[in-house]
């Protein structure tokens, strides 16, 4: 099953959103350059719909014409996406809340609007001619079967990845394999990436084990920064995934800790 | 005491933070590092781990916590029998000293065997093992490297061939030594080695603070521990190894719950559970809502708010992009005058 694993950083999105973590346009530019020149496939780099600043750095950010792929957040919401398309970016990730926990307490909707929404942004996305993944937030909460649906409809809409987010860090190794490894089996072509946090510690250990289970894809931020506990550390992954499966022979250790210890001085963490 | 999971699954806790800490240092002041030992003792460790360094800065254990002592020469012998310590650890190769086991039995201190763990395929032949039947517990550590779940039915194996307790102390070298703890503890093994923080010698071992609360929010388990008082822990650790925790550490970081991003901030406004993986006062935190560059427009509200300003949510958007300039310049969060200041010159605070 482990044929390759791709790294989607996410430390100008999920990272900078810890709090004390305010980044200029300018340094935004300078840490997506260094993400990509470390072998990152994929940056996440914001979120448009902040509007103003953000958008206009991400724009000038897709012409440098980067080695990696350059992907943009959006919350389930044809609004979101239309900041994302005058960016232009390469991917439209669209966030689907999935635990009864999210549409119910944070949107106060139901599982009807989760469903007919997404297939509208899905929709809306993939007609202006854009890739679209989906993230499934709190997927780690959520009712299975609900989610294999939901998956399901994204399939059946030629959304080729999805992501699971373990949105309050939750998984524990073998959950985590056990999952990816249902959904894997039920949907042979779907691509998988693996969204963990660190709140338990078990961050970088549920990401190797998504890769284990058949996840292509793992989401890492630079110092492991992000919400409350942080999110999957970028070196640690790395060195963890070279030593335990001898994946991502493409990325160099040295220019890993080299390019971190720039960000990390750049975030001022 | 030990971990109460279930009726029939009890699980030591051994901490090693102890002699990890004395590895890079030479002095220690008793008083302070007795206060630790008692924090950890009531969040929830029942054994502490010492060795012979230990024991010379510090001869004069206290009473009320239980040691353990890492045997490694016969002179170490003499030190338990002085220092009153009923169990020790000992290295598998000393199990070959019989005249060592010898003196240990005879002054009726329990053996702990510690076997390296790197390979799987290890865990199965360790049933070669004569010697093993000498001790009354079997370690495993190491075990850095054992990613696949199979290690818990082959060390289940282990156990009912040897008819032992089994314990392990994984190392950390993939950061995956809390979840092989957490597995282990799933599994009903009987006994975990950790430290605080994870703190140790060659990417150290898995952290007591992430274990305890894994085992109570994912196994749901009543462990009627106290655990707000990491917080308490963590600072004795601060000054007694003058090593700062950084403020995003796993349960002891002390901005763990700090939240500012509108979507989170919105949520959990209305919920905190949709952004949290536990009740922070769990652990003796608290949640923070702090302003700056990824603020909403409905947090900024409610900063007013707590600040004793009402003011409307429209109001509240119009001065959200003077905060984000504000904080992407200063290139931190604002400060409650700050943001006040800001509502001020915008002439919105009569």
């Amino acid at each position: 099953m482990l044929m390759n694993v791709r790294i989607v950083d996410t430390t100008l999105r999920d990272g900078e959103q810890r709090p004390g973590i305010a980044l200029q346009l300018s340094e935004k530019m300078n840490i997506a350059k260094m993400l990509s020149s470390i072998g990152t496939y994929q940056i996440e780099a914001g979120i448009p719909a902040m509007g103003g600043e953000e958008k206009k750095y991400i724009l000038k950010l897709m012409q440098l014409g980067l080695k990696s792929r350059i992907s943009v957040w959006n919350r389930m919401s044809i609004i979101d996406i239309k900041d994302s398309i005058d960016c232009t970016p390469d991917i439209i990730h669209i966030s689907v809340p999935i635990s009864d926990i999210h549409i119910n307490k944070k949107l106060q909707k139901s599982r009807i609007w989760v469903e007919e929404n997404m297939k509208n942004c899905i929709d809306y996305a993939k007609d202006k001619g854009y890739e679209v993944t989906i993230g499934l937030e709190d997927a780690s909460r959520a009712d299975p079967e609900f989610m294999m649906k939901i998956i399901g409809i994204a399939c059946a809409m030629r959304v080729k990845r999805i992501r699971y987010a373990d949105t309050v860090g939750v998984l524990y190794r073998q959950h985590v394999y056990n999952q990816i490894k249902k959904i894997k089996d039920q949907f042979v072509n779907i691509e998988l990436e693996i969204h963990a946090h660190n709140d338990l510690g078990m961050a970088v250990s549920n990401s190797t084990s998504a890769l284990r289970a058949g996840a292509e894809y793992v989401d890492c931020t630079i110092g492991g920064i992000g919400e409350r506990a942080g999110n999957c550390d970028y070196m640690k992954f790395v060195t963890a995934a070279k030593a335990i499966y001898g994946l991502c022979s493409n990325i160099d250790l040295k220019k890993v800790a080299k390019a971190q210890k720039s960000i990390l001085g750049i975030l001022k963490v | 005491m030990s971990l109460s999971i279930g009726k029939n699954n009890k699980v030591t806790v051994i901490d090693r933070t102890l002699p990890e800490i004395l590895s890079g240092k030479k002095n220690i002041k008793r008083l302070e590092t007795i206060y630790f030992c008692w924090m950890l003792k009531e969040v929830g460790v029942d054994l502490f781990e010492i060795d012979a360094v230990f024991l010379e800065a510090i001869p004069k254990l206290p009473i009320g916590l239980t040691f353990i002592l890492r045997v490694r020469s016969k002179e170490d012998i003499l030190r338990c029998i002085k220092s009153n310590i009923k169990k020790c650890v000992i290295s598998y190769e000393l199990l070959g000293d019989a005249e060592l086991i010898a003196r240990l039995k005879n002054n009726g201190i329990e053996i702990i065997a510690e076997v390296v763990i790197e390979k799987l395929a290890q865990i199965k032949k360790m049933k070669n093992l004569d010697r093993l039947n000498l001790a009354d517990e079997i370690r495993l550590t190491g075990m850095d490297s054992l990613f696949s779940i199979l290690w818990i039915e082959k060390t289940k194996e282990l156990r009912n061939f040897f008819n032992k307790k089994i314990s392990i102390c994984p190392g950390n070298m993939f950061c995956d030594a809390t979840a092989l703890c957490l597995e282990g503890i799933m599994n009903g093994l009987d006994s975990i080695t950790v430290s605080f923080l994870g703190y140790g010698q060659n990417n150290g071992f898995a952290a007591l603070e992430e274990v305890l609360v894994a085992v109570k929010i994912l196994m749901k388990a009543d462990l009627k521990l106290d655990l707000s008082k990491l917080p308490y822990a963590a600072e004795y650790f601060t000054s007694i190894t003058g090593m700062h925790i950084p403020d995003n550490k796993a349960v002891v970081g002390k901005g763990i719950f700090n939240y500012q991003a509108g979507i989170h901030a919105d949520a959990i406004e209305k919920n905190p559970v949709t952004y949290e993986p536990y009740e922070p006062s769990m652990v003796g935190l608290s949640r923070e809502l702090t302003i700056g560059k990824h603020s909403g427009k409905r947090a900024v509200q409610k900063k007013l708010k707590e600040l004793g300003v009402v003011c409307k949510v429209e109001d509240a958007a119009k001065i959200l992009n003077f905060i984000r300039e504000k904080s992407t310049s200063c290139k931190r969060d604002l400060l409650d005058e700050e943001v006040l200041d800001i509502y001020r010159n915008f002439g919105l605070l009569r």
